[in-house]
């Protein structure tokens, strides 16, 4: 149980507008609170908070599902609040009363009068639970109280008898209830959740600062090539991916922005427009307002006007984009109906107009805590911009004391880490790599080998103790647990699941696995896509689960493990699993596959991975419009990963990745054909061995194959196959190593098996970019230079023998 | 953890029909064909979960309702009501006595399992449940 006094109540901000509704939280942190004993005023309770919070999130979930004209969620929410009502009893604290009372009011409209939900009603509940939630954060001291919302009856308003200190309401916040009825009103606005999400946001804003790049770049070449698919292509993924991060972290009007560029990229994609100076025009205005977003989120970020509502003019450019999709002629960029609407593009640097936070009076917000540091930083900020006359803004909160220690926070614990480029991480790595083989090299060294000498012999194992130390160190620099990631998705889920009103619970396990941090950064995308695919169009609607004799819940397994070598990640769900005919069909209606190719399972499975393949019928939010699979291959492969699929028609899909330890290492195997040395990735080998007599056999117009455990496999002489001499004429003489990509296999004869390596890969430069059968070369133990076979472009060579599933798989 | 669900209607088809529905989960039915029966069934086996139907001989669903939020010990099991016909009253009535959903006659057996599996975890009776 936790007291609060009421002391904590006399940070009472007049002229707090609630703007955006918070997302519903389930997790609450509590923070302890501090009472000071000496006080003896008259205490006001809140019992059980952590009760409380449930019971709340619980509503949240409620609401989430109800819908007007109908009664479903009504009795759950009732008595939710009823619970509430007991809990708080007649101790609680006025604001949060009066909450309670306004809400048995709506609830009582309800249910005397119609016992359905309406609009408006549903409406009213979300504001409230958006209200409440604020009412509850405030209650440890940390945010203020949010104020009573204008369209409440100004009745029930909460007396703030017990904060003398707050002073009566001074003159600003009379002006403010007549600012949100100027035109700017009407635009959007979001506010960001510093306190939950900025771990999220940092990533987002990082991320959204390349994709503006990225889109700028691309616009210039459009400019001068206006039908460059690839380009075309690039502005639209861009646009999706910004779409997609923006919803995820519930920054609507943000989102809503990039949803409409990418409808027009996509009818762009798709030849239903062509590329002109005015849409070229609206795609850079559009991208001037995420950008204003972007540079407003990472101000924000830095503690300057934190936690005020950002509102950007974007009405307009949705409103032009509807209208070039429909086909009218685009409204002038600026039919401006008040001088006081923004002009576009050009008025771009002067409208932040958030930024300009309306004056407070300084005693409004005496911090409950001695944490001076914030209001007088703040002060002079708005004094300095008092004058401005921003009347088309709402006045946005004033700085949050308990914000300022926030990042005051921060930026201590910010003091005890350096943040690094990662550019200069990877070559440390590299440089390590390339000291380890140099000093294996003086080691081996004949001359050296050849000096009797004991202090040098010391010496030479001090050096090789301290680089492998080094190289460990190094190493683990880079090796982080994939937790962050996969908790991510919780709320992804969380999120999804009530956005399709399904049943969803997340499994996760081996969340301590470690790997290479460059893996994990991008593995978030790639992930966030197919667990999107699994809630979106794995997992049944719970009425559907029930009637196949499912539980209710569907369940999603993220796991991570290591495994041959690598990790690997698994994405399993229990849903309807991959309709094999309904894929084909589509491929073959998509013109990906001709109608009477003879497809194995997994070349089936495979089509999803094309771009431009979706099965889903409608375009959600998230996920459905055709980008997405490809995407993910593309990402996981660039890891040097792959993406396996299986699934069970109506008992689930599972995705296995596997993925390397790290990107700088790989792990080997030697072999030696001729005088030429080549590596092969160990997570590709299947086997390998010394074939017998009869063991390879030609196959008439087929080739040679090799028999391997009863399967009869490809056999690929890679000498010959590269042009290059070799020892082994028979295949006796030789080694036969069996790599396998997907569920296909091939046989490569080599001459001999050198040994187990681990290498530094090393880029293999231009020259040799034309070709695709090496994925690069490393330096050897001995100093010379091995090449590093890429399997799956070896395993998908043409050859004469098709590598069904009764032959190869 | 195995859920214990009450289902108190004075029609055995029904009581039935609810034991049919909940089969598939973890969990375990107990009846009753009155309020009366219910309250002492109640007391006793300490549901998870009530199903109580509105109209009964000797003591009607509201009645009982009532007497459980008057119980201290069963104040806080969560209740499902069955009602005949969708009447706006009768629900205002069971909401304001504290049930935590109601469902009308005849009902579609997700809906149940879907309204009690908000209340309540039904998880798969494990005897049942595949293993990956």
């Amino acid at each position: 149980m936790t007291i609060l006094r009421t002391d904590y109540f006399r940070v009472v901000l007049p002229n707090y507008s609630a703007g955006v509704i918070p997302c519903y939280k389930k997790s609450r942190q509590f923070n302890p609170i501090a009472v000071n004993s000496n006080q003896n005023q008259s205490s006001v309770t809140l019992n059980q908070l952590p009760k409380t919070a449930e019971i709340l999130a619980q509503i949240g979930e409620e609401l989430a599902f109800v819908s007007p004209d109908q009664d479903s969620g009504l009795l759950p929410i009732n008595r939710f609040i009823m619970d509430l009502e007991e809990l708080a009893g007649s101790t609680a604290p006025a604001p949060w009363a009066a909450a309670l009372s306004m809400a048995r009011r709506w609830l009582d409209g309800i249910l005397d009068g119609t016992g359905k939900f309406s609009a408006e009603s549903i409406a009213h509940l979300n504001t409230w639970h958006g209200h409440v939630s604020a009412v509850l954060d405030s209650l440890d001291g940390s945010t203020p109280l949010p104020e009573w919302p204008a369209a409440w009856d100004p009745a029930l308003k909460p007396k703030h008898n017990a904060a003398p200190s707050a002073p009566a309401p001074a003159p600003a916040p009379k002006a403010a209830p007549a600012a949100p009825a100027a035109p700017a009103a009407d635009e959007p606005s979001m506010r960001l959740n510093l306190a939950e999400d900025q771990e999220l946001l940092r990533e987002f804003h990082g991320e959204s600062v390349e994709l503006l790049q990225s889109i700028e770049q691309g616009l210039l070449v459009l400019e001068s090539n206006p039908s460059d698919a690839d380009t075309i292509n690039s502005i639209f993924r861009a646009f999706h991916t910004f779409k997609g991060g923006a919803g995820f972290l519930h920054l609507d009007a943000l989102r809503d922005l990039a949803h409409d560029l990418e409808s027009l990229l996509e009818a762009v994609r798709r030849s239903e427009l062509r590329i002109n100076s005015e849409i070229i025009d609206l795609i850079l205005a559009g991208s001037d307002a995420l950008k204003l977003f972007t540079q407003e989120i990472g101000s924000q970020l830095q503690g300057k006007n934190a936690g005020a509502p950002i509102q950007i003019p974007i009405l307009q450019i949705i409103r032009r984009v509807k209208s070039t999709l429909r086909g009218e002629p685009a409204p002038a960029p600026a039919p401006a109906p008040a001088a006081s609407a923004p002009p576009l593009p050009a008025a771009a640097p002067a409208i932040v107009p958030t930024a300009a936070p309306v004056p407070v009076s300084p005693q409004a917000t005496t911090p409950p805590a001695p944490k001076p540091a914030a209001p007088p930083v703040a002060a002079p900020e708005s004094a300095s911009a008092a004058p401005a006359p921003v009347s088309k803004t709402p006045p946005p909160p004033p700085p949050l004391p308990a914000q300022g220690a926030q990042s005051e926070a921060g930026a201590t614990l910010a003091n005890s880490f350096v943040k690094l480029d990662t550019a200069k991480l990877d070559s440390l790595v590299d440089l390590v790599g390339e000291l380890v083989i140099a000093q294996s090299m003086v080691v081996q060294n004949p001359d050296v080998q050849s000096i009797q000498s004991l202090p040098l012999a010391r010496c030479l194992r001090q050096l090789s103790r301290i680089t492998t130390e080094l190289q460990r160190n190094a190493m683990s620099l880079r090796m982080v647990p994939i937790r962050a990631v996969f908790h991510k998705m919780n709320r992804l889920v969380r999120d999804l699941a009530a956005q399709q009103q399904k049943q969803v619970q997340l499994l996760l396990d081996g969340e301590d696995t470690e790997l290479d941090r460059n893996i994990v950064e991008k593995l978030g995308d790639p992930l966030i896509h197919m667990i999107r695919n699994a809630v979106d169009h794995g997992l049944e609607s719970s009425a559907t689960r029930i009637a196949q004799g499912k539980p209710a819940q569907g369940t999603i397994r993220l796991s991570a493990s290591h495994q041959r070598g690598g990790i690997v990640i698994r994405i399993q769900d229990d849903g309807k699993g991959l309709d094999r005919a309904r894929i084909r069909a589509k491929a073959v209606e998509r013109g990906l596959v001709s109608p009477d190719a003879e497809l194995s399972e997994s070349e089936i499975f495979g089509l999803i991975f094309l771009p431009g393949f979706s099965t889903a019928e409608k375009v959600t939010d998230l996920s459905g419009r055709g980008v997405g699979m490809d995407v993910v291959r593309r990402n996981i492969e660039n890891l040097r990963g792959k993406i396996e699929i299986q699934s069970v028609l109506g008992q689930g899909t599972t995705f296995t990745i596997l993925l390397p330890l790290t990107l700088a290492i790989i792990d080997g195997l030697l072999v030696g054909v001729g005088t030429d040395r080549y590596i092969i990735p160990t997570l590709s080998i299947r086997e390998s061995f010394r074939p017998q007599p009869g063991m390879v056999k030609t196959v008439h117009e087929h080739g040679e194959v090799v028999n391997v455990r009863g399967r009869q496999t490809p056999l690929l002489r890679l000498g010959r196959h590269l042009g290059r001499p070799s020892k082994a004429v028979n295949p006796e003489d030789g080694i036969i190593v069996v790599v396998e990509s997907g569920d296909a296999a091939r046989g490569l004869l080599v001459d001999e098996l050198i040994g187990k390596q681990e290498v530094v890969i090393k880029s293999l430069g231009q020259t040799f970019q034309h070709q695709n059968l090496l994925a690069g070369s490393a330096v050897l133990g001995d100093g010379w230079v091995g090449l590093i076979l890429d399997v799956d472009t070896l395993v998908k060579m043409p050859h004469p023998l098709r590598s069904g599933p009764g032959i190869a798989a | 953890m195995t859920q214990k669900i009450l289902s108190v209607d004075d029609s055995k088809t029904v009581r039935r029909m609810l034991a049919r529905v909940f089969q598939p989960y973890d969990c375990t039915l107990c009846e009753a064909a009155n309020g009366e029966e219910g309250l002492a069934v109640a007391a006793r086996e300490k549901p998870d979960l009530i199903v109580l139907d509105y109209n009964m001989p000797v003591m009607d669903g509201i009645t009982m309702l009532r007497k459980l939020r008057e119980d201290a010990a069963l104040r806080n099991t969560p209740v499902i009501m069955l009602t005949a016909e969708t009447s706006a009253t009768n629900m205002a009535v069971a909401a304001r006595l504290g049930a935590r959903d109601y469902i009308t006659k005849p009902f579609q057996e997700d809906r149940l399992v879907a309204k009690a599996s908000r209340v309540i975890p039904l998880l798969p009776r494990l005897d049942t449940q595949k293993q990956p």
